[in-house]
C-alpha cells in the first residue's frame, strides 16, 4: 500500500520521466486508462464498442475506475509508451518523448511483428486479416478462391498492378507492412483520412480504385454499403488482434489474460462479439470455439 | 192387519214369469241403445285424439323446422366469421414474408453475389446475415411450436438448384446441405404468393411460398411452414366456440387439415365436400372411415385471400335434436295408429260386455226383489198387525238407537206415554171390533200428525208411545202433548158411532228421567198415571220425586192409621198476646206427629194426606179432645189457662157433626165454651161456603169463638164474611214477614185490620218475630199477636210453667 502511494508520489514529481507503471501502480492510482481510436465496431466513438465494453469489464475486474483516452493511429503508441515511435520496415525508430496517457491499447489492434518490438500483446482477442476492397462498379473481378491462401494472396496482389489503393500509415493498413509498392499499385494515403472508418467513404467517392481493409471492418462495410463495394481478395492471411501493453507492465498483461480467459469461459466475451460483429462468430466459428475452451 | 194381508196376497198372485220376461225385454232394449251410444262416443273420442295428436305433432314439426333453420343460419354466420378471423392469421404470415424479401440482408447477399464475391471472401458474411434475418423473423413472430408462433420455420430455396440457401432451425450455411424442401407442385413464379398444404405428408402442415426476385431476376423462393401448434389451437378454439364436432382447413374441396380433440394435431383427412356446402350448411352422412361417424351439417367458408377454406362439421342432432322433424312425422303416424287400434279394441270389448251386463242387471233385480220381501217380513215382525204401527220390539230398538245417537251428540229425547181414557167402556158397550177400529183410527190420526223422524208405537191395548227425537227443551214435549190432546179431542166416527175420546199423557225425558229404555217407558207410565189421577185428559211430566212421594205417602198413610192410639200425637201451645196490654190472652194448640221412622212429620205434609184418606176426622177429634182435656187439667190444677185455639179442617165442617162433637167435649171436660176457639182456614171455608154457614152458626150458638185462619191467602167473598159471624181474622204470616219494610204488605196489613175492625172482628197477627213488626202492628191497631217474638210453640208441660209464672206475676 505504502509502496503504491510512494510510486504515485514519485511519478508526479518526475513528470515525464519513464517509470514502470504496472498493475500495482494502476491499483494504487485507482484508474485504468484505455487508449482507443474510433474504429469499426471495436470503438465506435459513441462511447461503446466491443473493446470499450471489454476494457470496462477489465477495470471493474481490477477494482479500479475505467477511463477512456481517445487518441489517433499516429499518437497511439507514444501515448502508451511515453515516447513516439516510427517504423521503417521492420526497424524501430524511437523519437521524442511524450506524456504517457494510457495503460493499454484496445481497438482492434492487429498483432504485427513490428509492433511486437515495442509492445506486449495479450492473448489474441479477435481474428483479422486484410482484404482488398473495390467499388462495385470497378473493373476488378474478385479472385476465384483456391484451397491455398497464399495463392489467393498472390492472385489478389497481381490485380493491384494498375490500381490505386488507399492506405493508412501506422495502422494495420500501413503500406509498408504489406509491401504494396512492390505490386505496382499506386499507394495513396490521404491526409484528410485520420481514421480507418473513413476509408470506404473515400473509396466510394472515387479517391482511389481500391482500398485495403481489415476483415472485421470489411464485414461491417459490406453490410453497411450492400452492393456498393466488393471484396476482391485477401492481402494477408488470417491475423490476430489483441490488447497492447507496455513491456514493463507484465503484471497488467498477465492480469488481462486471466481476465480474458475468464470472460470467454463464462460466455461473456462471445456475447459481446455477437453484439458488435454478429457474422464473425459464424464466419470464424473455429477461432472462437478455440478461444472459449482456452486454447 | 188387513192392509198387510192384502199386500201379501197381491204379491203372491202376481204373474212372476210374465213380469220377468217383460222386464228382461225392456232392459235388453235399453242396453242396446246404451251400447250404440257408447260405441259412437268411443269412436268419436278416438278420432278426436288422432286429430289432436296430428295437430300437436304438426305444430311441433313446424317449430322444429323453424328452429333448425335458425340454428343452421347461426352455423353459417359463425363459420363465415371464424373463416374471416382465421384469414388474419394467414394475412399476417403473408405480410411477414413479403417484408422479409424487402430486407437489406437479401439484397446485400444477392448484390454481393452478383458482384462475383466468393463465399470465402465476404459473401458468406452476407449469407450469414440473411440466415440471421430468417431466424429473427421466426423469433419475432412468437416462439415456434407455441400457440403464439406464426412460423415453424422459414427457408430460402435457391433457383434453379432447388437447394436451400438458408433455413432456420439449422446451423448456418454451408451446413444445411442435407435438408431438402418438399417439391412444389406448382411454379412459384407463375403462382406468386401461395399457401400450400402438401397432400402426401402427415402431420399435414400449411406452407407459404413466396418467390424472390433480385433486380427482376428470379432467384428462388421463400418457403415457410406456418406454426402448426398455433393453427391447431385456433381451429380447436373454433370447434369449442361453435360447439362443433371438428373443423378443417381445406384446399379446394378436399379436406386436409383436421382439428378434432380426439385426433392428434395435423391429422390428415380427406373428404369431398359438395359445392353446395360452400356458403351454407349441408347435411352429410359420414362413415367410420371419416373422422366421425354419423350425420353432420358441414359447411365451408373461404379464407380470404387464400386458396383455403374453413370447413366446420356440426353433429346433426345438435341442430334438430335427437328426434328431427322426420322422426316427429313418423311418431305422429305411429301415435295415431296406436290410438285407432286402442279405440277399436275398446269398442269391441264394450260390445262383448253386453251379455255380461244383462246378467248382472238381472241378478241385481233379483236381489232387489229379495230385499223387498225381507223388508216385508221385517215389517210383519216389527209392526203391530192391528194398527200397522211399530210394536214394542221395534219401539225398544228405535229408542235405544235414539239414545245412542243422543248420547253421542248430547241431544235429548222425549217419550210420551198415551193411554185412552175409559177405553174399556167402549169395548164393553160397543164390542171389541169397534174397539179395534177406534184404535186404528187413533193410530192413523197419530201417525198422520207426527214428524217423520218421530215414532209412534202401539204398546198394548189402548197404550201408545210417542218417541220424539232431537228435542231442544222439555217444553217441546209439552207442546206435542197438548197438540195430541187437541187432536184426539176432535170427534171420531167409527162404525156409525160419533164419539169423543180423551187421553192421558205422561212424559219422560232422556237423559234426565232414565238411563235405559225400560226405565224411560216406566217413568213415562208413572207420569201418565199421575195425569189420570189429576183428572184425566191431561198431561203430566214425570218428576223423579213422584216415585219417592208415592213411597213416602204410602208409609205415612199407613202410619196415620192408629197413630193417636200409639201416642204419637202431641199438642204444642203457642201464646197469643194482647197488643195493648202485652199479656197472654190465648194460645193456639198445634198438632205434632212423632213418626217412629221419619221423626217429626210436618203438619203441612200429613194433614192433607189425612184429609185425602179420611183420617182427618179421627185426628181432628183427637185434637179437640186433647185440647179440652188439657184445659180441664190446668183448671183442675188451679191454673188460669187462656182460651185454647184449635184448628179445624174443612172436611170436619163438611161432615156436619162438628157442633155435636164440640158440645160433647165441653160437657165431658166441664169447660166453658169461652175456653175454646176454633180456627178454620179461609180456603176451606170458602170452598165449602154454603155447607159451612150452618155449621158455623151452630158453633156460634154453642158460644164457641171462631177465627178465620190464613186470612188473605184465599178468595173471600165479602157477603160470606158478613154472614159467617166469626169473631176474629188471623193475618197470614206471609203478610207479616216483610213488615214494615214492604209497603204493599204494610198496606195489606192495614187493609185487613181496617176490614176486620169495620166488621167488628178481632185481628190476630201470626208469625211476628221482630220488634219492628210488633211496633208496626201495634201502631196499626192489631189486637193480638202471635210469633217467636212472644213465644215458640211448646209442649204442655212447658206451657204450664209459663202459666204458672204468669199467675205468679
Amino acid at each position: 500500500m505504502w509502496s503504491g502511494k510512494l510510486v504515485l508520489l514519485l511519478s508526479l514529481l518526475v513528470g515525464t520521466t519513464v517509470w514502470a507503471w504496472d498493475l500495482p501502480e494502476i491499483r494504487a492510482n485507482g484508474v485504468l486508462r484505455h487508449l482507443g481510436i474510433p474504429y469499426a465496431n471495436f470503438v465506435t466513438g459513441s462511447g461503446d464498442g466491443l473493446d470499450v465494453e471489454m476494457m470496462q469489464l477489465f477495470a471493474r475486474h481490477l477494482g479500479v475506475r475505467y477511463e477512456y483516452v481517445e487518441t489517433t493511429w499516429a499518437d497511439v503508441l507514444g501515448d502508451l509508451l511515453g515516447r513516439r515511435v516510427r517504423f521503417d520496415g521492420k526497424r524501430v525508430e524511437w523519437l521524442d518523448e511524450t506524456p504517457v496517457r494510457g495503460d493499454a491499447i484496445a481497438n482492434g489492434l492487429t498483432v504485427l511483428p513490428q509492433r511486437q518490438q515495442v509492445l506486449d500483446y495479450s492473448t489474441p482477442t479477435f481474428p483479422s486479416g486484410v482484404w482488398l476492397i473495390a467499388r462495385a462498379d470497378s473493373s476488378l473481378e474478385p479472385i476465384k478462391p483456391s484451397s491455398d491462401p497464399q495463392a489467393d494472396i498472390k492472385a489478389t496482389r497481381l490485380l493491384l498492378a494498375e490500381c490505386s489503393v488507399l492506405v493508412l500509415s501506422n495502422t494495420c493498413l500501413d503500406p509498408k507492412l504489406h509491401n504494396l509498392e512492390e505490386t505496382g499499385a499506386t499507394v495513396r494515403e490521404l491526409p484528410t483520412i485520420r481514421n480507418l472508418n473513413e476509408m470506404v467513404p473515400a473509396l466510394l467517392k472515387g479517391e482511389a480504385d481500391t482500398t485495403i481493409l481489415d476483415v472485421p471492418d470489411a464485414l461491417v462495410a459490406l453490410a453497411k454499403w450492400p452492393g456498393q463495394i466488393k471484396v476482391i481478395g485477401p492481402i494477408t492471411g488470417t491475423q490476430d488482434m489483441g490488447v497492447g501493453f507496455r513491456k514493463d507492465s507484465p503484471q497488467l498483461r498477465e492480469a488481462f489474460d486471466q481476465f480474458f480467459a475468464k470472460i470467454n469461459r463464462e460466455g461473456i466475451y462471445p456475447r459481446l462479439v455477437r453484439k458488435y460483429y454478429p457474422s464473425v462468430l459464424d464466419y470464424y466459428p473455429d477461432y472462437f470455439k478455440r478461444m472459449t475452451v482456452g486454447q | 192387519m188387513d192392509e198387510w194381508k192384502q199386500r201379501f196376497h197381491q204379491y203372491r198372485s202376481a204373474d212372476v214369469a210374465g213380469a220377468f220376461g217383460h222386464i228382461l225385454e225392456k232392459w235388453r232394449r235399453r242396453f242396446h241403445q246404451r251400447v250404440r251410444r257408447r260405441s259412437i262416443a268411443i269412436v268419436l273420442a278416438g278420432v278426436s285424439l288422432v286429430v289432436l295428436s296430428i295437430f300437436l305433432l304438426g305444430a311441433n314439426y313446424l317449430s322444429q323446422i323453424r328452429l333448425r333453420d335458425v340454428l343452421l343460419e347461426q352455423v353459417r354466420l359463425d363459420t363465415d366469421r371464424d373463416a374471416e378471423t382465421l384469414s388474419f392469421f394467414f394475412e399476417t404470415a403473408r405480410d411477414e414474408l413479403n417484408n422479409l424479401t424487402k430486407a437489406s440482408e437479401f439484397s446485400a447477399y444477392f448484390a454481393n453475389r452478383a458482384l462475383g464475391m466468393s463465399m470465402q471472401y465476404g459473401l458468406r458474411s452476407s449469407l450469414l446475415e440473411l440466415h440471421r434475418r430468417l431466424e429473427q423473423t421466426v423469433r419475432q413472430n412468437g416462439e415456434a411450436g407455441t400457440v403464439t408462433g406464426l412460423f415453424d420455420w422459414i427457408a430460402f430455396v435457391e433457383s434453379p438448384s432447388g437447394l436451400p440457401l438458408a433455413r432456420t432451425g439449422f446451423d448456418p450455411p454451408p451446413t444445411t446441405n442435407h435438408w431438402r424442401p418438399p417439391p412444389l407442385p406448382f411454379d412459384p413464379v407463375a403462382t406468386g404468393f401461395a399457401f400450400w398444404i402438401p397432400t402426401d405428408r402427415e402431420p399435414a402442415s400449411v406452407y407459404a411460398v413466396l418467390p424472390y426476385f433480385f433486380k427482376a431476376e428470379y432467384r428462388g423462393y421463400l418457403l415457410a411452414q406456418l406454426d402448426s401448434t398455433t393453427l391447431h389451437a385456433r381451429l380447436l378454439a373454433i370447434v369449442d366456440h361453435q360447439n362443433r364436432q371438428f373443423c378443417l382447413v381445406l384446399t379446394d374441396r378436399c379436406l386436409r387439415l383436421l382439428a378434432d380433440r380426439s385426433k392428434p394435431a395435423g391429422a390428415v383427412f380427406a373428404v369431398e365436400l359438395p359445392a353446395a356446402a360452400f356458403g351454407q350448411p349441408v347435411l352429410l352422412k359420414m362413415d367410420s372411415a371419416m373422422p366421425a361417424d354419423g350425420r353432420f351439417y358441414g359447411m365451408a367458408a373461404r379464407i380470404r385471400d387464400t386458396p383455403l377454406a374453413l370447413a366446420t362439421f356440426t353433429p346433426a342432432e345438435r341442430i334438430s335434436g335427437r328426434a328431427g322433424p322426420e322422426q316427429l312425422l313418423l311418431l305422429t303416424g305411429l301415435l295415431s295408429g296406436i290410438v285407432l287400434l286402442g279405440t277399436f279394441f275398446l269398442w269391441r270389448m264394450d260390445n262383448q260386455n253386453l251379455v255380461l251386463k244383462m246378467h248382472v242387471a238381472e241378478e241385481k233385480r233379483r236381489q232387489e226383489d229379495l230385499a223387498e220381501k225381507n223388508l216385508q217380513l221385517y215389517q210383519l215382525a216389527h209392526h203391530d198387525t192391528l194398527t200397522g204401527l211399530p210394536n214394542r220390539d221395534l219401539l225398544f230398538d228405535r229408542l235405544e238407537h235414539a239414545m245412542v245417537r243422543a248420547r253421542r251428540r248430547g241431544g235429548r229425547i222425549a217419550l210420551l206415554f198415551l193411554d185412552l181414557d175409559r177405553f174399556k167402556t167402549i169395548n164393553d158397550s160397543l164390542g171389541h171390533p169397534v174397539g179395534d177400529q177406534v184404535l186404528q183410527a187413533v193410530a192413523r190420526r197419530l201417525r198422520d200428525n207426527i214428524r217423520e223422524t218421530d215414532t209412534v208405537a202401539r204398546l198394548s191395548g189402548d197404550e201408545f208411545i210417542l218417541l220424539l227425537e232431537d228435542i231442544r227443551k222439555s217444553d217441546d214435549a209439552v207442546m206435542v202433548a197438548e197438540k195430541i190432546l187437541d187432536l184426539l179431542a176432535q170427534p171420531f166416527s167409527v162404525a156409525g158411532h160419533e164419539m169423543s175420546l180423551s187421553i192421558s199423557i205422561g212424559s219422560s225425558l232422556f237423559p234426565e228421567d232414565g238411563e235405559t229404555a225400560t226405565e224411560l217407558i216406566r217413568n213415562a207410565d208413572t207420569a201418565m198415571y199421575r195425569a189420570k189421577e189429576g183428572g184425566r185428559n191431561c198431561y203430566q211430566r214425570y218428576q223423579r220425586d213422584l216415585t219417592d212421594q208415592l213411597v213416602e205417602r204410602f208409609e205415612l198413610e199407613r202410619g196415620l192409621r192408629g197413630a193417636a192410639e200409639r201416642g204419637e200425637f202431641e199438642l204444642y201451645y203457642q201464646p197469643q198476646l194482647s197488643s195493648t196490654e202485652n199479656r197472654l190472652v190465648a194460645a193456639e194448640a198445634l198438632l205434632r206427629w212423632r213418626h217412629p221412622q221419619f221423626g217429626f212429620v210436618s203438619p203441612g205434609l200429613f194433614i192433607p194426606l189425612a184429609e185425602e184418606t179420611g183420617h182427618i176426622h179421627e185426628i181432628g177429634a183427637w185434637v179437640l179432645r186433647a185440647a179440652c182435656a188439657q184445659t180441664h187439667a190446668w183448671l183442675q190444677a188451679g191454673l188460669a189457662p187462656p182460651p185454647i185455639a184449635v184448628n179445624i179442617s174443612g172436611q170436619q165442617i163438611m161432615r156436619g157433626d162438628l157442633p155435636a162433637i164440640v158440645s160433647a167435649q165441653l160437657t165431658e171436660w166441664d169447660i166453658t165454651p169461652e175456653q175454646l176457639e176454633l180456627e178454620i182456614t179461609e180456603t176451606s171455608l170458602m170452598r165449602h161456603s154454603e155447607q159451612s154457614l150452618g155449621i158455623l152458626q151452630q158453633l156460634r150458638e154453642l158460644g164457641i169463638q171462631l177465627a178465620i185462619d190464613d186470612f188473605g191467602t184465599g178468595y173471600s167473598s165479602m157477603s160470606y164474611m158478613k154472614r159467617f159471624k166469626v169473631n176474629a181474622l188471623k193475618i197470614d204470616r206471609s203478610f207479616v214477614e216483610d213488615l214494615p219494610d214492604d209497603e204493599v204488605d204494610c198496606d195489606i196489613a192495614r187493609a185487613i185490620i181496617a176490614l176486620a175492625h169495620s166488621l167488628g172482628l178481632r185481628v190476630v197477627a201470626e208469625g211476628v218475630e221482630t220488634v219492628a213488626q210488633r211496633d208496626f202492628l201495634q201502631a196499626e191497631g192489631c189486637d193480638r199477636m202471635q210469633g217467636y217474638l212472644f213465644g215458640r210453640p211448646v209442649p204442655s208441660k212447658e206451657f204450664e210453667r209459663l202459666l204458672k209464672s204468669q199467675a205468679a206475676n
